[in-house]
């Protein structure tokens, strides 16, 4: 199975990526919206506690980090647990199977193909919107490039963590609820609502050992310039190792459940 | 009347059914909906800890705000909130025009038959929020304040009801509700925090134009300073003037309506 046919792939979910170019474009008015509120929000919080620097942070540090924050969600937005529970749930599955390239590849090429697009779309406008309307800086050129490694690294991350949610359809067929929680755990613990400099130390230092705070909170800081380049690298050796764990335990995962698949539903 | 509560208890049975289909989705479905609204509770302890929080309101006084925005917004959940998405998906399937011909008034028919179960969960949520951090207070339930409360979370909950008519209206224009659906939670993040955040254009906003506000701040203020007549008729006149623009909006979107599909 050649680069050809997994271009192809990348091609479809391009395409499906672009039937949902209404929703794109309803996300770049509300996007400013959400910062909008954090910045209200934390303008009154910074100014009633007479502080200028709450847990490291400054009032404008902290606009920034939910634009950068709300960045890094393009990047990292996977979906592939939905469309595994929907195939599985149809019988599709069973059809993908028979194709000659691993179920995974398949829907990781596929997310890839979507994610681009939303990238494209939405990314542009709202660094735009950040450098004009929230005073975002410009990062320096080292810490923009490893901001964007970071990112694609954590996109395979949310990717593998969404797999093994989605995975477990093949035990339970509907895992909208089990969805639910991911979503909701994933932004909490990744600091897409606080940062994570708000949590209490111990708490911080658990964060170290899960792969959440890699996903958003870790490329957010990068791109802050809040390491030391040595640092950088480290991070992103971590999210490496992250990914390759991970892939390890998705295929242990997945031939277990491959085993527990009836072909239900053709 | 009376029909309606037939209707709807047809439609709570029939959900009840639905969800029973896949029993262990639905446990962490429930569970689901609970911890996520656990989360503001807990972002809440966050900024407190860390910082003198939000300007006049204590922890506690936060956390009724909270409680109040889960309870109504559940409510919102569990009895309009599905309306939207039902109407937007018959009417792509052509299935639309049998709800028109039904011998009950379609949006009420619509509002009965758009019950979900999970939204349950955040009602009881909410309900302990509110408890718990009235007990803290020291506020009683016995007491005047506490009677506007229930009066305004229920106004709350009109809201939600006449903002799903509004939206289920625009969307026969506009073919797309899911867009609709995510500016209207965009807004509605808004009201997470209280009104004197903002700046007076978001708080004109919320209280007179998209009175979304009645959700959250209204409620708690009244049962944290008390209730005045000036504070009850700023929060309810917007809202009955808004429910009955959403319902005029409805019927001539049922005027113009041509059916698709089918």
């Amino acid at each position: 199975m050649g680069i050809k046919s997994k271009w192809a792939l990348a091609k479809i979910g391009y395409k499906v990526g672009i039937k949902y170019r209404f929703h794109f474009i309803v996300s770049m008015i509300t996007v400013p919206l959400s910062v909008l509120i954090y910045y209200f929000l934390w303008k009154s919080i910074f100014s009633y506690t007479s502080q200028e620097i709450i847990r490291g942070f400054t009032l404008e540090g902290m606009v920034q980090y939910y634009v950068l924050s709300m960045i890094v969600g393009f990047f990292v937005w996977a979906d592939v647990d939905k469309w595994l529970s929907q195939d599985i749930k149809g019988g599709h599955v069973t059809g993908m199977l028979l194709q000659p390239m691993s179920l995974l590849c398949q829907y990781l090429v596929f997310e890839i193909g979507i994610n681009s697009l939303g990238i494209l779309i939405e990314m542009i406008p709202v660094f735009l919107i950040g450098f004009i309307f929230f005073g975002l800086k410009v990062a320096p050129l080292f810490n923009f490039t490893a901001f964007l490694v970071s990112v694609t690294l954590a996109f395979f991350l949310s990717f593998f963590l969404s797999w093994l949610v989605g995975l477990s359809a093949f035990w339970l067929q509907e895992i909208s609820g089990l969805r639910r929680v991911k979503r909701t755990l994933m932004v909490f613990l990744s600091g897409g609502m606080i940062p994570l400099t708000f949590f209490p130390e111990v708490v911080q230092k658990i964060f170290h050992f899960l792969p959440f705070e890699y996903i958003r909170y870790v490329p957010i800081k990068i791109y802050q310039a809040e390491y030391s380049p040595l640092m950088v690298l480290a991070q992103l050796g971590i999210q490496l190792a992250w990914i390759i764990g991970l892939y390890f335990v998705c295929k242990m995962v997945y031939s277990k459940a491959y085993k527990e698949f009836v072909g239900a539903g053709t | 009347m009376i029909k309606f509560i037939r209707i709807l208890k047809k439609a709570i049975g029939m959900s009840l059914a639905e969800e029973m289909a896949y029993k262990w989705n639905f446990y962490v479905k429930a569970f689901a909906c609970a911890i996520s609204d656990f989360v503001g509770p807990l972002l809440t302890l966050l900024i407190y800890t860390t910082s003198e929080g939000i300007p006049g309101w204590g922890f506690y006084e936060f956390l009724l705000f909270q409680g109040t925005l889960t309870l109504v917004f559940g409510l919102g959940h569990t009895f309009v909130m599905m309306m939207p998405y039902d109407i937007m998906s018959s009417v792509r399937l052509g299935e639309f025009d049998k709800y028109l011909v039904k011998p009950f008034n379609t949006l009420l028919y619509m509002l009965a038959t758009s019950f979900d179960m999970e939204g349950l969960a955040e009602v009881l949520v909410g309900i302990i929020i509110v408890a718990f951090s009235m007990f803290k207070l020291g506020i009683s339930v016995l007491s005047f304040d506490f009677l506007a409360f229930i009066v305004l979370v229920i106004a709350g909950f009109i809201m939600q009801a006449a903002a799903m008519t509004l939206i289920s209206a625009l969307s026969f224009i506009v073919v797309n509700s899911d867009a609709l659906v995510q500016l209207y939670f965009k807004i509605s993040d808004f009201v997470r925090y209280p009104l004197n955040v903002y700046n007076f254009g978001i708080r004109f906003f919320l209280t007179f134009m998209f009175p979304l506000a009645i959700s959250s701040f209204y409620p708690s203020i009244v049962l944290i300073q008390g209730a005045t007549p000036k504070i009850m008729l700023t929060a309810l006149i917007p809202i009955a003037v808004f429910l009955v623009v959403s319902v005029l909006l409805w019927n001539r979107a049922m005027k113009s309506y041509t059916s698709a599909g089918g």
